[in-house]
């Protein structure tokens, strides 16, 4: 019977004892907020995480097309290739902005996410015990990321909702453009007064003051132009350009082929996107600009060379012949790096811009976000609608071109005020296509080719809408959120 | 242990049963098993201390029965003339006082381990002197005849204490330890008729014609009302029961040659539908009971074996250990699991031992797999025919000049000319043998299985490798505590085909690899078979070498202590411990420029740690009129996981495999682990008046891990009423009805199957790069949401359980309405969050159907019997509401979004344009509202739904959906003589399945191969309305013309068996042999294009994204024999 008893109270305490401590989740591979920002490294973690963000905005989600696919296809200095199946291509090409093209809604969703996660730090740096020169060098570096974000989202969209620190609205509405190049102007200047000129050759693609500044004469040059048109802007861009040049330690690469040359040391970039070939980081954008489906050129590295985006035939024909860069930029035969014995002629003219060895796991090749011969065109551009064709905008655009050319043979000289604009415009072309600037430049001049309206036909006869100066936001973002107006037309 | 308390407890209940019912004719049996568990809920002793005088000789036995452990079997009557005992005896042995008490009596008896035989004395007159023979007094006037025979269960395994009666009479006897028995019947009069029965199992009359031997296969009772129905924490006689149960025999598992034992309940129990979504050997299969009901927390049951909720997978349980399945359907019977019974729950009961000499049984199966159909496809001078006319074309839209890829002299005579189908099946070989042992002693019985199989899918690589162990023992210490424990082992050793949905998939290049590439090229290597750079599938079945070890063990205990007379307390636990490897190597040679890296090698370790601990009380009491049961408990689980991946490149020689990755380059390595807990209470309360109205109180409290801190714990009650109508004067007047049962039941369950840790926030680490260095950054990756909770399940179920003539026909009807709120859906939310989607409980699903099921005995005759099995299910399924009334979720996307959630419409409606035609002159181009500029003749035409005048994303409507509008199964089963013939056959009716291939196959000539249909592509006014002409360049969209018909009717299995006769076995001491043949899946008639209309690739969302087709494992049909051998 004692025994029965014994058997009664294990029962008991069996049945009905209860632990609160059992059903809390302890997770093993990630931290919260909470344990979170107490120290030094906690800090570095979490600026590393922006540049992580802003990797994958530039290549992970897409693989390497999303950049090219939004601010190059729809320009007038590439169409995508045929049989590449993608029909998104196809459709920003032909000016078919749907909202539902995948890319509007991976860029929008990247940039915010570089956003938040910079709001996360700038929130709550202020809180932890370091230094101030510390905290404002790492608030620098996260309203660095968040403005260049907002940046594109604003080029890109227009009006898009202002996510700060502080907002709590999870249905924000959107705030017009002007604000929002306000806010980057305040992010970006904030930035170049923190940040470093450079940073150790470990950490080389962080921010640095000059690319803060570079990106604020990038900006203020485009709110000079459509559809803001500050005209007063120009002097501004002039001035961030001409600090740069003049105190960046930047200077041109003596072959502009260089700047994509994983095995030179940075010379003329400012601001790149690492790609270092390690598992799953490796660049593959010049596969996607690669002869396509040319795999023998590449049998061994094992990659496809998926082809799908060729150079305009007609910007093609607009290089003289005896500018380096035609051959340097584009091609129409190629040789095989694995076996220099092979070499094809093309049936197309191809980019050659990103033509480099392949390997399994993508190339050394950094994404070049900015670089010096930009920020001279930069500086030639807005110097010359300021003060008019002076030295100072010449020595600019001349040493750009002296550059391409190995000499000053081809430089400029005594043009007019509209005929040295045309020609920046001309130069940003042939110097800086397929880098992503071509379009913007498009919707910014509403020039195409020196004439006066913006009226570029493709090849398949379609000519881009006054709504194709901005591009939608996607449909699942109009879904989710009913605050959000659609930009117009569509 | 718990089986048995309760079976103990309704043997007696059986008994009044038996004496009630003229089913059982005129005599009362006690039945051995129940007999033997009877036992063995009682101590044991060898002595027995009885005194008394007068005392029914009934009483003695029964008083002797509870001081020894032995057990008397004897029919009623055997009693009438027996004389009241008086006897004295202290501490004598049982044999010395059965002596005594039967030494003047008309009785003999038998003492058979640890049963006594009691019978009749044999008349005086009469020499007969067998040994369980029973016969009346007055000696019958022409010679008796007498009868033998055997009976065996349906695995061919002799069966005990099988009682014969001859009908009418009181005549009659049991079967021996071998299942054999010897009966004496008068020679005089009509026709006989010989009653087999036993508890459990379908009693059989046999008219005795001239036969003087009968030999008899006993098929466990699902008729029987007093059938033992498992249900959660404990047992149910199928007549109490007031939940919507189906249960699977344990013949119908053991018929089909499955891997995974879901796969028995196809076609086999309405209500539940069971997929097998990769025909690869043991390849996915989904169950899914009374429709989806769940978009991210999942929709399969909660499967429970031996009392454990199961963790693992259902491949590990060997089907031939299976004894029983039965499927928890409605809200009454799977409240008891609360927040894991909202998709119903299935329990399966495992082998257990019988007292007695150990026996032995050994099955064994043989067979072939065949692919069920191949998919036409071009030849090389169709493909290059087309591929020079897609050049053609191009050139004749754009004013291009492409040069023609091919010459005339290429396309009539192609170098090669290779049918990738061909060369990349093969027939795979099957085999299947297990061997089991049962038996034991009256302290402990015991169950052993061992069980090999292996089968070959039809590609060369694919193999499912299986060794299995498994030994359940259970054991009586003392008469307050019984012990059990279960242990088993499985190995698993599954050779996979790459079926990634990236190109590299096997068989997605079986189809799209072009057919004048060469098997090898020049350097002999596999060549590349499509213009995206993917090899062929020889080079990726070769090339690549992929396997899955998985070891698994389970280990159970129980303890049942009898605390009191009505209540005893059982407390169980359970660990289960899997350890898996998944290594992949490529070979040199084998890149490919679609991405694959050789000499690449893999290692991926997964392991796992779960445990269980139950503890409650049942309380069993029985009043005059009614009966009480209640249980009362708690229960605690943890599981722990962990994983480990491991990569390298540039694996210097093929010669180790993954077996030497550190001479290979650039490691990759990941890790993880996680864990989740759940804490539950539970009771329910059975009550029985007067047999017949029963009631079922259920309600559980349970606490998990995975939700929010606001919201830990969810109740779910459930409440349920039966009245058995066939018990009532004024039904039983109409004498129509053998069984009348109404059921009505209404509760409440949950469903938790989300990842770990949704509800918190997730600073996870990311790496990336700087100064071409890694940096591990630390980000926020999930919004916390500290509300999430439960999905909740509200379930009404109407039943009626209809037996009529004599049972010999059986129906079962339900309908059911169930109503899921608070969905778990990882939905969509503003992007400017930084976040793209967040785990929340939003909008509601209602499932509403009606289920049939109907047995019937056709014929049942000593020499025929056939039976036949139908069943129907009829469900539809709606979305009630979501986030916001307006907004559709898109699921899955394939070129364009494929699946739509929106309320009014089921889950898994299919999306995509309306193809109206293909533009066949440009007249019809410009009178069309809706054409685009760019159209010309041969362009796809699609419907302008909105009506805009442009074709875009808004012109896009359901095309269908994945839910079945019925789902039917019938099986016939007919016995003659030796015999026996089953014809199983199964299908849906009214489904869409979205075949993705022609997106590929036939809207992207030029870079793959594509199906034959594309020769009647459109090629001039008026030569075709349905495919475009062909193009370079082509605008790829889903459509009206991937969402296929999915109806489908299979013959899942003809098999054909004949049991050898008794005859012949006895001289080569066999107990029983049987030989089958079957031929399984061999017919499937449908007019779905794909290789199977039972399909799912995408793997993310299971249920819900069934019936997608892109690549599927191509579905095979086999032969079989096997042969099941009893010693």
């Amino acid at each position: 019977m004692k025994f029965r008893y014994i058997a009664f109270w294990s029962v008991g305490i069996l049945l009905f004892s209860s632990c609160k401590k059992f059903l809390k989740e302890k997770p093993l591979t990630f931290l919260n907020t909470v344990t979170f920002y107490k120290n030094e490294a906690d800090l570095n973690s979490a600026l590393y995480a922006l540049y992580q963000a802003q990797n994958t905005y530039y290549d992970g989600e897409a693989y390497a097309e999303m950049f090219w696919v939004i601010w190059e296809l729809p320009s007038d200095q590439s169409y995508p290739n045929e049989g590449a199946g993608v029909s998104d291509n196809l459709k920003i090409d032909n000016y078919n902005f749907d909202p539902e093209i995948k890319y509007y809604d991976r860029w929008w969703r990247t940039a915010y996410k570089i956003i938040s996660r910079s709001n996360d730090v700038i929130k709550n740096v202020p809180g932890m015990p370091i230094s101030d020169e510390k905290k404002n060098l790492a608030i620098a570096e996260a309203r660095f990321l968040r403005g260049q974000a907002y940046f594109e989202l604003v080029m890109g969209w227009g009006d898009v909702p202002l996510v700060d620190e502080t907002t709590v609205e999870f249905f924000p509405v959107r705030n017009s453009a002007t604000e929002v190049y306000a806010f980057v102007i305040e992010d970006l200047k904030f930035a170049s007064q923190y940040l470093p000129a450079l940073w150790p050759d470990n950490e080389y693609g962080r921010a640095t003051k000059f690319a803060a500044k570079s990106y604020l004469a990038k900006l203020y040059l485009t709110m000079a132009g459509f559809p803001i048109q500050d005209q007063s802007k120009y002097a501004l861009a002039a001035q961030e350009a001409k600090e740069v040049v003049d105190q960046g330690p930047y200077s041109l690469y003596p072959d502009v082929a260089d700047n994509w040359n994983p095995t030179v040391s940075p010379m003329e970039q400012i601001y790149i996107v690492d790609k270092t070939r390690a598992a799953g980081n490796g660049s593959y954008f010049d596969s996607y600009w690669a002869p396509r489906n040319k795999n023998e050129l590449a049998a061994e590295a094992g990659v496809n060379l998926v082809g799908a985006f060729l150079p305009n035939e007609d910007f093609y024909a607009e290089y003289p012949d005896d500018d380096p860069r035609k051959k340097k930029f584009f091609m129409t035969e190629v040789t095989s790096f694995m076996d220099p014995s092979l070499t094809l002629t093309l049936d197309q003219v191809t980019v050659r811009k990103y033509w480099t060895p392949l390997y399994s796991n993508g190339n050394d090749q950094d994404l070049v976000r900015l670089r010096l011969a930009e920020i001279l065109l930069i500086q030639a551009e807005a110097e010359n609608e300021v003060n008019g064709p002076t030295t100072q905008a010449y020595d600019a655009l001349n040493a750009v071109r002296s550059r391409a050319y190995g000499d000053a043979s081809h430089n400029y000289a005594g043009l007019s005020k509209d005929q040295f604009r045309e020609a920046v415009w001309l130069e940003r072309a042939l110097e800086l296509c397929f880098e992503g600037v071509r379009w913007s430049d498009m919707v910014r001049t509403r020039k195409y080719k020196g004439s006066s309206v913006f009226d570029y036909i493709n090849a398949a006869g379609v000519s881009p809408l006054e709504k194709n100066l901005l591009f939608p936001i996607s449909t699942p973002e109009m879904s989710t959120n009913e605050n959000l107006l659609q930009n117009p037309g569509y | 242990m718990q089986k048995t308390a309760l079976c103990n407890r309704s043997t007696r209940r059986g008994i009044r049963y038996c004496i009630k019912t003229p089913l059982v004719m005129k005599l009362t049996i006690v039945l051995l098993t129940t007999v033997f568990l009877n036992a063995n809920a009682k101590g044991v002793s060898q002595t027995v201390r009885f005194s008394g005088k007068s005392v029914p000789l009934e009483k003695v036995f029964s008083e002797v029965e509870k001081q020894t452990g032995v057990v008397f079997m004897y029919f009623e009557m055997v009693l009438k003339e027996v004389k009241p005992v008086s006897v004295k005896a202290e501490n004598v042995p049982v044999e010395e006082f059965l002596r005594e008490i039967f030494k003047d009596q008309p009785l003999d008896y038998t003492i058979k381990g640890k049963t006594i035989f009691v019978t009749r004395k044999p008349p005086p007159i009469k020499k007969s002197s067998q040994s369980g023979l029973l016969s009346k007094n007055d000696t019958p006037l022409p010679p008796p005849v007498e009868i033998t025979g055997r009976v065996v269960n349906s695995l061919g395994i002799p069966m005990t204490g099988v009682s014969i009666t001859l009908k009418g009479s009181s005549i009659g006897t049991f079967t021996n330890d071998d299942g054999r028995f010897r009966l004496s019947i008068p020679g005089e009069g009509d026709k006989k008729i010989l009653v087999f029965s036993y508890v459990d199992h379908q009693s059989q009359e046999i008219t005795i014609g001239r036969q003087t031997t009968i030999d008899i296969t006993m098929e466990p009772s699902e008729r029987s009302l007093g059938e033992i129905v498992v249900v959660g924490y404990g047992t149910q006689r199928k007549s109490d029961l007031t939940g919507s149960v189906v249960s699977v025999s344990k013949t119908d598992i053991q018929r089909m040659p499955i891997i995974n034992p879901a796969m028995a309940l196809q076609g086999k129990a309405a209500g539940v539908q069971v997929m097998n979504n990769s025909h690869q050997p043991g390849g996915r299969v989904s169950v899914t009971i009374r429709g989806n009901s769940s978009i991210n927390a999942g929709n399969e049951p909660l499967y429970v074996v031996d009392g454990f909720p199961l963790q693992g997978g259902l491949t590990f349980i060997n089907p031939a250990d299976i004894i029983s399945m039965e499927v928890l359907k409605d809200a009454s019977a799977t409240a008891i699991y609360g927040s894991r019974g909202a998709n119903g729950v299935v329990i399966i009961q495992t082998i257990s031992g019988r007292r007695g000499i150990p026996k032995i049984s050994v099955r064994t199966d043989e067979k072939i797999n065949k692919v069920r159909r191949k998919i036409p496809v071009l030849n090389a001078s169709e493909f290059r025919m087309l591929y020079n006319e897609a050049y053609a074309n191009q050139n004749a839209i754009d004013g291009g000049s492409r040069p023609l890829p091919y010459t005339q002299e290429q396309i009539d005579n192609p170098e090669v000319d290779i049918d990738w189908q061909d060369e990349a099946f093969q027939t795979g070989f099957g085999t299947n043998n297990t061997i089991q042992v049962t038996g034991g002693n009256e302290k402990t019985i015991y169950a052993s299985s061992l069980n090999y199989k292996s089968e070959e899918g039809i590609f060369k690589t694919s193999k499912w490798e299986q060794l299995g162990a498994r030994l359940n023992l259970e054991s009586t210490l003392s008469n307050v505590i019984k012990l059990g424990a279960n242990l088993s082992y499985n190995r698993v050793n599954n050779g996979l085909v790459e079926t990634d949905h990236g190109g590299n998939s096997v068989p997605r290049a079986l189809l799209e690899s072009m057919p004048d590439r060469p098997i090898y090229d020049a350097n002999g290597v596999w060549s590349v078979a499509s213009n995206d750079g993917y090899l062929s599938p020889v080079g990726l079945l070769e090339g690549l070498d992929q396997k899955r070890v998985t070891d698994i063990l389970i280990g159970n205990l129980m303890l049942t202590l009898q605390l009191a007379k009505n209540l005893s307390f059982r407390s169980t636990a359970n660990v289960n411990l899997s350890s898996a490897k998944f290594s992949s190597y490529v070979k040199k040679g084998a890149n490919s420029a679609g991405g694959i890296n050789d000499q690449t090698g893999r290692i991926v370790q997964d392991h796992s740690t779960n445990w269980v601990n139950e503890n409650y009380l049942s309380y069993d009491r029985e009043l005059k009129k009614s009966t009480i049961n209640a249980v009362l408990g708690a229960s605690w689980l943890k599981t722990q996981s962990d994983n480990t991946d491991i990569s390298v490149t540039d694996i210097p020689s093929d010669r180790f495999g993954v077996n030497q990755l550190q001479s290979g380059v650039q490691p990759t390595v990941s890790s993880a682990a996680e864990g989740a807990a759940l804490n539950s209470f539970f009771g329910r309360v059975n009550y029985n008046f007067n047999q017949k109205y029963l009631f079922t109180v259920t309600f559980r409290a349970d606490g998990s891990s995975r939700f929010g801190a606001e919201n830990k714990y969810g109740y779910f009650p459930s409440g349920a009423f039966a009245w058995r109508l066939s018990e009532e004067r004024f039904i039983k007047d109409l004498g129509l009805f053998s069984n009348l049962k109404f059921r009505a039941s209404y509760g409440v369950t949950g469903n938790q199957e989300i990842g770990n840790y949704q509800s918190l926030d997730r600073l996870a680490t990311i790496v990336t790069f700087l100064g071409n260095q890694r940096v591990p950054g630390i980000a926020n990756t999930q919004l916390p949401n500290p509300e999430l909770r439960w999905e909740r399940t509200k379930q009404l179920d109407f039943g009626f359980d209809i037996g009529l003539l004599n049972d010999h026909i059986q129906i079962v009807v339900d309908y059911y309405n169930k109503k899921t709120e608070d969905l778990l859906l990882n939905s969509p939310i503003p992007q400017t969050s930084g976040f793209s989607t967040m785990l929340r409980n939003i909008g509601s699903v209602r499932n509403r159907g009606f289920e049939i099921a109907v047995s019937t005995i056709n014929i049942q005759h000593s020499k025929f019997q056939w039976r036949t099995d139908l069943n129907a299910f009829f469900n539809r399924n709606d979305v009630v509401s979501l986030v916001n009334e307006n907004q559709d979720i898109f699921l899955t996307s394939f070129v364009n979004p494929l699946s739509i959630v929106r309320v009014g419409e089921s889950l898994g409606s299919f999306w995509g344009l309306v193809r109206e035609g293909v533009y066949q002159n440009q007249d019809e181009i410009n009178n069309h509202l809706a054409n685009p500029g760019t159209a010309r003749p041969g362009d796809l035409k699609y419907r302008d739904i909105n009506g805009d005048g442009v074709i875009d994303s808004k012109d896009r409507t359901i095309l269908g959906n994945n839910n079945p509008r019925l789902l039917y199964g019938v099986s016939n089963n007919l016995t003659y003589g030796p015999w026996n013939l089953y014809v199983q056959i199964n299908g849906a009716q009214g489904v869409t399945v979205m075949n993705l291939n022609p997106v590929v196959l036939e809207d992207r000539q030029t870079q793959t191969n594509s199906l034959k249909t594309l020769l009647n592509r459109w090629h001039g006014e008026g030569t075709s309305n349905t495919i475009a002409a062909v193009r370079i360049n082509s605008d790829l969209n889903i459509s009206s013309r991937h969402a296929e018909p999915g109806s489908y009717m299979r013959i899942r299995n003809i098999s054909l068996g004949y049991g050898l006769p008794s005859s012949l076995l006895s001289h080569i001491n066999l107990s029983s042999a049987t030989i089958t043949a079957s031929a399984i899946d061999w017919f499937t008639f449908t007019k779905y294009g794909g290789y199977d209309p039972e399909v799912s690739t995408s793997g993310t969302l299971g249920h819900i994204d069934q019936g997608l087709d892109f690549s599927a494992y191509p579905s095979y049909k086999s032969l079989m024999i096997s042969l099941l051998i009893n010693f």
